[in-house]
């Protein structure tokens, strides 16, 4: 046992002499307690016999009184001494009479009373002993229950953090949920981001193989007409010499031709001569010895006759050998201009014709060339148009890359707010309210069809709409 | 003479395809990388037949692009026709009412587009 108060060295000590801290025998002084006891039972016992014997009967038909248990109302308290039928006021008349019973009555209380005061006399050791007991136990139960009441605070504050941990726990766990399915989302935008870009490079491809094979064809008819007009130089060419060969002979030829007449010429003023010169020799013989001057001249004249027909022989002669010569060099035997002129005429003829097919030819190549450029540039218009996707997978990309900034940043919010109290609030928007404003801003329907896919909403069903529109 | 077509997009890739693709046609192309600078050329005396524009750009997008050009004198009836990736219906009727002549949504065909550009522009 404890005292608080002095530990038994104050001698003001509200415990005094019963004291047991600083005097441990006075928890059983003398007399020694077992005579203690023995005189607190005799008295307890005679009391308990008058109470037994007398009271308790006594109490019991004071309480059927009172309570109107033998009597068809109840009584008052001051009627248990008046009335007539009170108990007591029957005891008073059974047993020894009104002092009797007074005696008896005031015996047993001051028996009581006595009992009492042994009581409290003889057990005052015990008495305080005890309520020291009583005390201390209530102190330490004062204090076991401060404990308890701190110790259930603390568990009840633990509980209560326990209780927002959860539920900030059950928070996060959402937001994760939200962000693994957010960012399976964005990973089947950027997939069929993909997928579109990939169709479109495919059609790129397809359209530049296209302009390839429409210039390679081109390649090959260029080259083929280079080929046809190689060889129609060619011919024409050797045909072209083969003509100024022939035009060369025939010029020869014309050229002997035309003098042909002149050599005709040159007979006749020779045989024209010849006959002057006759008449002059006839009339210079007639003349006399005065025309022997003349009938020299005559003879000169004579003989420049005959000279010059020699002389127009030999021209006739060498011309007709040249016309011979040229006849074999143009390759007929049969010389004659008309044959070669038709001859060359035939030739150029022919000239003319390979021309007009080489022509036609042309004429086909050039549509076709020109067919083949119109291809080119509707694919390649085509390819240019096809390109067009890389800006929409910009666009579509860049979306991607915005959301997952916006990520970013609401993981970092996250980060900073766990020991909010209202976490929510905290990081509103959620990462389900994200995705569903990310709805509002896809521009393509290809994004909303994905998006409604994912999530299992029903994209509502519009009309498709042309991509071109006017106004 | 050949006709002019002002073509308005952030995209160089947009850019130079269709600028390739109309040059072989047999237009002149002029570019501009955003609705501002489009409409400083206009101001400073451009002069195009017909004008293409993209809607999402910076500095200036394209609809307020059309609505500054209309004001301008001189634009209010040029054929403008935008050129975007935006397909929904509000944004196309906020382009109609802004003033776009047409609303093209990419990507549109080399081949269709050169349709459209002749059905607008007389003598193309």
């Amino acid at each position: 046992m404890d005292c608080s108060d002095c530990e038994g060295a104050n001698s003001n000590c509200k415990w005094g002499k019963y004291c047991v801290v600083g005097n441990p025998a006075n928890a059983f002084p003398r007399p020694r307690f077992g005579w203690r006891l023995l005189a607190s039972a005799v008295c307890t016992s005679l009391f308990a016999g008058v109470f037994i014997l007398v009271g308790i009967p006594l109490l019991a038909q004071l309480l059927a009184f009172l309570f109107g248990l033998d009597s068809p109302q109840p009584h008052s308290f001051r009627s248990v001494i008046t009335h007539p039928d009170s108990p007591l006021h029957a005891l008073q008349g059974t047993l020894l009479g009104n002092g009797v019973f007074v005696e008896t009555l005031l015996s047993s209380v001051l028996w009581f009373l006595c009992l009492l005061g042994g009581l409290w006399y003889f057990l005052a050791p015990e008495r305080i002993w005890l309520g020291q007991q009583f005390r201390s136990n209530a102190v330490k139960l004062c204090e076991l229950q401060d404990k308890y009441d701190s110790k259930t605070h603390q568990i009840a504050k633990i509980h209560g953090e326990t209780d927002l941990i959860k539920s900030r726990q059950g928070q996060i766990a959402i937001e994760m949920k939200s962000a693994s399915d957010y960012m399976q989302l964005l990973g089947k935008q950027m997939g069929a981001a993909l997928q579109d870009s990939e169709s479109s490079i495919l059609a790129v491809v397809s359209c530049l193989n296209n302009v390839h094979e429409v210039s390679r064809n081109q390649v090959t008819r260029i080259v083929e007409s280079m080929n046809n007009y190689i060889k129609l130089t060619e011919a024409v060419e050797a045909q072209s010499t083969h003509n100024n060969q022939v035009i060369k002979v025939m010029k020869v030829l014309a050229e002997q031709m035309e003098l042909s007449p002149l050599v005709d010429l040159i007979k006749e003023i020779a045989k024209q001569t010849n006959v002057i010169a006759i008449n002059a020799a006839i009339e210079a013989t007639r003349a006399g010895t005065a025309g022997r001057t003349f009938a020299v001249v005559a003879t000169e004249i004579q003989r420049l006759s005959r000279q010059t027909t020699q002389a127009a022989f030999n021209i006739s002669e060498t011309i007709e050998k040249a016309t011979r010569q040229a006849a074999v060099e143009l390759g007929t035997k049969e010389t004659g201009a008309r044959l070669n002129i038709e001859n060359l005429i035939t030739s150029l003829n022919a000239v003319e014709g390979r021309f007009s097919e080489n022509m036609a030819i042309l004429l086909d190549l050039t549509a076709a060339v020109k067919l083949g450029n119109e291809k080119a540039l509707k694919e390649f218009s085509a390819a240019m148009g096809h390109i067009q996707f890389q800006d929409v997978l910009r666009q579509r990309v860049q979306h991607v890359q915005s959301s997952m900034s916006d990520l970013d940043e609401h993981f970092l919010k996250l980060s900073k707010c766990l020991n909010s109290p209202n976490l929510l609030e905290a990081i509103t928007p959620t990462i389900q309210g994200r995705m569903e404003d990310d709805w509002a801003g896809y521009f393509s329907d290809t994004q909303r069809h994905v998006h409604a896919q994912f999530t299992g909403n029903k994209v509502q069903d519009t009309p498709a709409r042309p991509n071109i529109e006017l106004f | 003479m050949p006709k002019t077509i002002l073509i308005v997009d952030d995209s160089l890739t947009m850019q130079l395809s269709l600028k390739a693709n109309l040059e072989m046609n047999g237009f002149v192309v002029v570019t501009a990388n955003d609705g501002l600078q489009a409409l400083n050329k206009l101001k400073s005396g451009a002069k195009p037949d017909l004008i293409i524009t993209d809607v999402n750009m910076p500095n200036m997008g394209g609809i307020a692009f059309i609505q500054n050009a209309r004001a301008l004198p001189g634009f209010r009836f040029l054929p403008i026709l935008t050129l975007t990736t935006e397909s929904q219906a509000a944004k196309r009727d906020e382009g109609k009412r802004a003033g776009a002549t047409g609303w093209l949504v990419k990507p549109v065909g080399g081949a269709d587009l050169i349709a459209v550009i002749k059905k607008l522009v007389p003598g193309a």
